[in-house]
């Protein structure tokens, strides 16, 4: 009984003053409407196309910054995005997915759009010249760094989350690297909701 | 950070050793090499990671100073860590020291021989040669099992870890822990607990624009209570740990110092005591203006009322 009646409580606190919190959580999270995840770039995709930002307008998108030589995180992440993309089914075909290389000197679109097919049809692969990738990585604040190895290759240091984006192209909020199966596709269900 | 995953790293390997036992093993003077596997590969991909154990029985120091496969131009020993959602990756050049009477695991997430130029893929179901190289004990011919892309381990290891491929901890990048991560172990390693629940929230409420800080974590049996910063925002979560990892059940203000209110939310009395005792320990030491930030959390926001 007393713990009914707490969590009454509790929820009257929430009418009360949850909406206050998840508003000030959301203005604190989009400091402003051409900040974060607001940028002008233009790549090319997997078939050689030309893409700008309104790619990311009209479906909802999971976005995710990698490379090809990349040995762990990007196959890892591929091999759950391709799990995310089975659980969801039809629930999630207006789902569209993205993986931008921050190599793309290296990963041209033949290569890349290889790299992806394993994935599943509804993921691009998007390169481009070096100056609008660092264009769209600055916009989608990823971290990226050329790391040396000894016989003369290099590999990359990048973030490793995947951006969840409404069908505005508006940032909605992350997967991170690893996430458990259920709360990736239950965030995945709420972007699918809202879109 | 690291030396966090390292912790959980060396934490796993204690639970997952005994099932490496049987099977794929290789005896070199003092070392013994177990589990060795890797993972398939996607198509172009030049890179491929391969992950064993390496126990050294000896009352010296050994050091895996190189690899060697004819399946890739080259092989090289390196090192991934998580910095936030960061990753970062290290080849090592001096090789990976193998202590006296210590195990060192490769495994996803963590040091791992890195096959360079494949001449074609690793292919599920296939394995995978590598010539390890010894400072002191020598040379050794190994192969590894190739799993699935996102294998954390190999294939007679699965029921051990409780795990399947696709079934991760809530730990966002505790890659690291995935040995560790059952129910029984984690309660043995509060140092796991503090990782799992810091990489959670960062997980779920960090964007890039907006780092979070989580700090102090406190735990008691299956309840925690965490800190959190986020630019001028703050706050105390109350979490519980499922199956699956940990969750937050809500979030609160100075509300959740106090035991009595924990135990009403319904944590078991004991549980309720020990955290608010902790919780008062570890926030002792803390910068007021940071204590602020807590207090100044309006309200409660439920966020999985089920959980507790």
């Amino acid at each position: 009984m007393a713990l009914r009646s707490v969590r009454l409580w509790l929820w009257g606190a929430v009418a009360a003053l949850g909406l206050t919190a998840i508003t000030a959580a959301i203005l604190l999270r989009q400091p402003e409407q051409d900040g974060f995840g607001k940028g002008v770039y233009s790549l090319i995709d997997q078939n050689g196309k030309p893409v700008d930002q309104t790619m990311f307008v009209g479906h909802p998108s999971a976005l995710f910054f990698g490379f090809t030589h990349c040995p762990e995180v990007c196959p890892t992440t591929m091999a759950e995005m391709a799990s995310w993309f089975a659980t969801l089914g039809d629930d999630g075909k207006a789902l569209q997915a993205y993986f931008v290389s921050i190599d793309p000197e290296r990963d041209t679109p033949q290569i890349l759009g290889d790299y992806v097919s394993w994935v599943s049809d509804r993921i691009t692969g998007i390169t481009g010249t070096p100056e609008e990738i660092a264009k769209i990585a600055k916009t989608w604040g990823i971290y990226y760094q050329r790391v040396p190895l000894d016989d003369g290759g290099y590999t990359m240091d990048h973030t490793a989350s995947v951006f969840l984006l409404d069908a505005k192209g508006d940032f909605q909020g992350t997967i991170a690297y690893r996430e458990d199966q259920a709360t990736a596709v239950a965030k995945l269900r709420n972007l699918l909701a809202k879109s | 950070m690291i030396r966090l995953f390292r912790a959980a790293f060396a934490a796993s390997l204690l639970l997952i050793a005994p099932a490496f036992a049987q099977d794929g093993e290789v005896h070199l003077g003092n070392l013994t090499i177990s589990a060795p596997f890797s993972r398939a590969t996607l198509p172009n991909a030049p890179v491929g990671g391969g992950f064993l154990s390496i126990e050294n029985t000896g009352t010296d120091a050994d050091r895996l100073v190189s690899a060697s496969s004819p399946a890739a131009g080259a092989v090289q020993i390196h090192e991934m860590a998580m910095q936030g959602d960061v990753m970062k990756m290290r080849e090592l050049g001096e090789g990976l020291e193998i202590p006296a009477g210590q195990t060192v695991v490769l495994a996803p997430g963590g040091f791992h021989l890195m096959f360079m130029g494949l001449k074609q893929a690793f292919v599920e179901g296939e394995t995978v040669p590598v010539t390890l190289v010894f400072e002191k004990a020598g040379t050794v011919d190994v192969e590894l099992s190739v799993q699935g892309v996102a294998a954390d381990g190999a294939a007679m290891n699965h029921d051990a870890m409780k795990h399947d491929s696709a079934g991760h901890d809530a730990a966002g990048h505790g890659a690291m822990n995935h040995g560790a991560m059952n129910h029984d172990a984690m309660t043995a390693q509060p140092a796991d607990d503090t990782a799992a629940i810091t990489g959670m929230l960062k997980g779920v409420f960090e964007t890039p624009d907006a780092p979070l800080s989580v700090e102090p974590v406190v735990v008691s049996g299956e309840y925690a209570i965490a800190g959190w910063s986020q630019g001028e925002a703050g706050g105390r979560a109350l979490l519980r740990k499922t199956a699956s990892g940990w969750a937050v059940h809500l979030c609160a203000g100075d509300g959740l110092k106090d035991a009595g209110n924990l135990a009403a939310i319904g944590v078991p009395a004991a549980d309720a005591d020990a955290l608010a005792a902790a919780l008062a320990s570890a926030e002792a030491h803390l910068d007021p203006a940071l204590l602020a930030k807590f207090a100044s959390f309006d309200g409660t926001v439920m966020v999985d009322e089920d959980l507790i």
